[in-house]
C-alpha cells in the first residue's frame, strides 16, 4: 500500500457515484485487475450494479476492513448483512459476481441455500419462476428414485 | 438482472471457482455442461451461474429432491461435473470421521449403525447401512472414498459392498475366485488349496486417469498373495480388471489390522528372510505394487528400544500413523501411548515424526487421531464398551453416542465428504459360496420394509 491514500470513484448504473479508499476497493478482484493494469482513469463504471447494492456492498468491506475488529462482531455482522429481502439478496450476488468478490459471493450462495435446502420441489419452483418441464409420469418416476429425500 | 449474467460471470466463467488442480479428465464433457447452462439460461429466470452457484453448497439429500424441479436442474445435479465440484469443493467441511459399529439391540438383531463427527464436535447420524448388511456377521469398513465406503467381510473374501451413504446407492461385487468351489469344510482355504492369512480391501479414486479402483488383496500362508483390481471410470464404465498372483516375502505381525491411507493398504510386519526390523509392507493403489516404509521402531531413539505395543493408525483420518502403548513408567498412570505420523508419504524426504505422547489412566484402544490431539477412543466402561473422543491435553473423555456390544472388531473411522458420486452396474452379481454375507439372494422379509430404497439388481 503507498504511504498516500489513493481513492478510486466507482459509478453505479444509475450514475450515482461512490469514492473509495482504493485499498478498499481492491478488495473486488475485478477492480483489483483494473487498478493493477493502469486502465483506470478516474472513474470505474460498474454497468450491473446499482446504487442500492453498491452501498450494501460498501458497508461490507468497510467493516471487514476495519482493524481491531474480533471474530464474534464480524461474525454477528455477517449474520445481520445477510438477513436481507430475497430481491436484495440475489442483487447481491449478481453484484459480487460482477466485482468478483469470492467472499461475498460464497456468503451469499450460502445464505440461500440455507433458505432453500429444507423446500419441496414446488417451493423452489415457485421462489424461483420455474416453469415445471416435467410430463406427471417423469417426475413421478425421479421422485421415486429418491423417495427417503422427501421425507 | 438477465443481462447482468451475459455480460460477466468473472467467478465462474474464469474457472476461478474450480478446485486447485481443476478436474482432469472432464474437458471432453464441457460442451455439454455449457449446454445444461444454456438451456438453465433460457428456462429458469436467473442466471445459470447463480443457481449452479448455490446449487453446490446445498447438502445431497436436498440435491436428491430439486432434481425433480425441471429437466435443467436433473440434468446439472447428476452431471458428472457437477458432482465432482460438489464433493470436491472445499466449502464444505472434509474432516469428518464416519464412526461404524454393530449394536445388538433388544431383539436380539445385529443392526449397523454410523455417525458422523465433524471437526467442531458435531455428531450426525447417517442414513442406515444397505439391507444386505442386516443380520450378518463379520463385517467391517475396509475402506472409503469420495462419500463411498467399502464393506468387506472375513467371511468370504470375494465379496465386496460399496456403500454411497448419502445417496443410499450400493453396489455388490462378486467374484474374485471363480477357478474352484471353496474347501467345503474350511471357508477360507480357496484357489489351489492355499491356506488364506489375511484379506484386504482398497478403494480410492485417482483423479489424474478419473478411475475408480477396488483392490481385494489375498494374503496366502505360502507367502504369496493374490490381487484382483476392478476398475471403472467416472463415466461408471467399467476398465479392465487387473488381477496378480505375486511372492510376498513378507511376515505379517499384526492380522486383520491392514490400514488404508494415502491410496495404500499398508501392514506392520517384516521380511521374512533374516528377520530384520519392523516394516511397514504398503500396496500402492496408483502404481499397482508393493513397497516397503521403515518405522520409527528402528531409528536409535532410546525410547523406541521399548517394547511399544505398536498399532497402525490414522492422523486427522488421512496420514499414515502408527502409535506405540506400554504401561506406564509414571506413578499414578498406567499407560502410555505415544504416537508417530509420516510426512512427506512416498516423497523424497519421507520420514516419521513424534507427534505427541500422553499418559493415561484410561484403558483406551485408540482408533484414531484427529483434531489437534484429540484421539477417537474405545473404551471399556463398566460392563459395556463405548466410543469417545479423548482429548490428551486435559485427560478427559467425551463419550460418543456409540455403544458397541462386545464386537469391537467391526468399528472403524474414516474420512467422510458426502456425495452424489453414483455407482457402475455391477456384471457379476452371484457369489457361488453359501456362507457369503453379502448374498443378493437375501430373503426380502428380513428387510425392514421402510428401507425399500436400495437399488439391487
Amino acid at each position: 500500500m503507498s504511504s498516500s491514500t489513493k481513492f478510486l470513484t466507482l459509478k453505479t448504473c444509475d450514475d450515482k457515484k461512490f469514492v473509495l479508499d482504493e485499498a478498499i476497493a481492491v478488495r473486488s478482484q475485478t477492480i483489483k485487475n483494473m487498478v493493477e493494469d493502469d486502465c483506470v482513469s478516474n472513474v470505474i463504471p460498474l454497468p450491473n450494479v446499482n446504487s442500492k447494492t453498491m452501498t450494501k456492498v460498501i458497508e461490507y468491506w468497510k467493516k471487514h476492513s476495519e482493524e481491531g475488529v474480533s471474530k464474534d462482531v464480524l461474525m454477528d455482522f455477517d449474520k445481520a448483512f445477510v438477513k436481507v429481502h430475497h430481491s436484495i439478496l440475489h442483487a447481491l450476488i449478481l453484484a459480487a459476481n460482477f466485482l468478483n468478490d469470492k467472499e461475498i459471493l460464497d456468503m451469499m450462495c450460502q445464505e440461500v441455500a440455507d433458505r432453500i435446502k429444507g423446500k419441496t420441489p414446488e417451493e423452489i419452483r415457485k421462489e424461483f419462476d420455474i416453469k415445471n418441464d416435467f410430463t406427471p409420469e417423469e417426475e413421478e418416476e425421479i421422485r421415486k428414485e429418491n423417495a427417503w429425500a422427501f421425507e | 438482472m438477465k443481462e447482468g449474467a451475459g455480460i460477466c460471470c468473472p467467478v465462474f466463467n474464469s474457472g476461478t471457482y474450480l478446485p486447485s488442480g481443476g478436474i482432469a479428465g472432464d474437458r471432453e464433457e464441457n460442451d455439454s455442461f455449457e449446454a445444461i447452462f444454456e438451456a438453465m439460461n433460457n428456462i429458469v429466470l436467473l442466471p445459470g451461474d447463480f443457481v449452479m452457484a448455490f446449487l453446490l453448497t446445498l447438502p445431497v439429500k436436498s440435491l436428491l429432491r430439486f432434481k425433480s424441479v425441471c429437466w435443467s436442474w436433473h440434468d446439472l445435479i447428476l452431471s458428472r461435473r457437477f458432482i465432482n465440484i460438489h464433493h470436491d469443493g472445499a466449502k464444505r467441511s472434509s474432516s469428518s470421521l464416519i464412526c461404524f459399529y454393530n449394536n445388538k439391540n433388544v431383539s436380539r438383531r445385529t443392526t449397523y449403525n454410523s455417525v458422523s463427527v465433524s471437526e467442531d464436535g458435531t455428531i450426525t447420524p447417517l442414513s442406515l447401512p444397505p439391507p444386505t448388511l442386516y443380520e450378518r456377521h463379520k463385517i467391517y469398513v475396509a475402506d472409503s472414498c469420495r462419500g463411498m465406503v467399502c464393506f468387506s467381510s472375513g467371511l468370504c473374501p470375494q465379496s465386496v459392498v460399496v456403500w454411497n451413504i448419502a445417496t443410499r446407492n450400493f453396489r455388490t461385487f462378486h467374484g474374485i475366485v471363480t477357478n474352484r468351489e471353496p474347501h467345503p469344510r474350511n471357508h477360507i482355504t480357496m484357489r489351489s488349496n492355499r491356506v488364506v492369512i489375511d484379506l484386504a480391501t482398497g478403494f480410492t479414486f485417482l483423479p489424474i486417469t478419473n478411475e475408480y479402483k477396488l483392490v481385494r488383496v489375498i494374503l496366502y500362508f505360502n507367502n504369496s498373495v493374490y490381487i484382483r483390481i476392478t476398475r471403472w471410470n467416472d463415466s461408471m464404465i467399467f476398465l479392465p480388471a487387473k488381477e496378480m498372483d505375486i511372492d510376498f516375502p513378507y511376515k505379517i505381525t499384526q492380522f486383520g489390522r491392514c490400514l488404508n491411507a494415502n491410496d495404500a493398504i499398508h501392514w506392520l510386519g517384516h521380511k521374512i528372510e533374516g528377520g530384520g526390523p519392523s516394516i511397514v509392507i504398503a500396496f500402492d493403489m496408483i502404481e499397482d505394487k508393493f513397497r516397503e516404509i521403515s518405522t520409527p521402531f528402528n531409528i536409535g531413539d532410546a525410547e523406541s528400544c521399548k517394547s511399544y505395543h505398536r498399532k497402525l493408525s490414522l492422523l486427522n483420518g488421512n496420514r499414515l500413523a502408527i502409535f506405540g502403548s506400554l504401561y506406564s513408567d509414571t506413578p499414578g498412570y498406567d499407560f502410555s501411548y505415544t504416537l508417530w505420523a509420516l510426512n512427506d508419504y512416498g516423497g523424497a524426504s519421507e520420514s516419521w515424526a513424534k507427534q505427541y505422547t500422553f499418559e493415561t489412566l484410561y484403558d483406551l484402544q485408540p482408533m484414531g487421531f484427529c483434531f489437534n490431539g484429540e484421539v477417537v477412543v474405545i473404551r471399556m466402561d463398566g460392563s459395556s464398551v463405548k466410543m469417545g473422543l479423548y482429548d490428551c491435553h486435559t485427560d478427559q473423555i467425551k463419550d460418543l453416542p456409540v455403544v458397541i456390544n462386545n464386537e469391537l472388531y467391526y468399528s472403524s473411522i474414516f474420512d467422510y465428504k458426502e456425495s452424489l458420486v453414483p455407482l457402475p452396474r455391477t456384471i457379476n452379481n452371484v457369489c457361488s459360496f453359501k456362507d457369503c454375507p453379502f448374498q443378493t439372494s437375501i430373503k426380502r422379509s428380513i428387510i425392514d420394509p421402510d428401507d425399500d430404497d436400495d437399488d439391487e439388481l
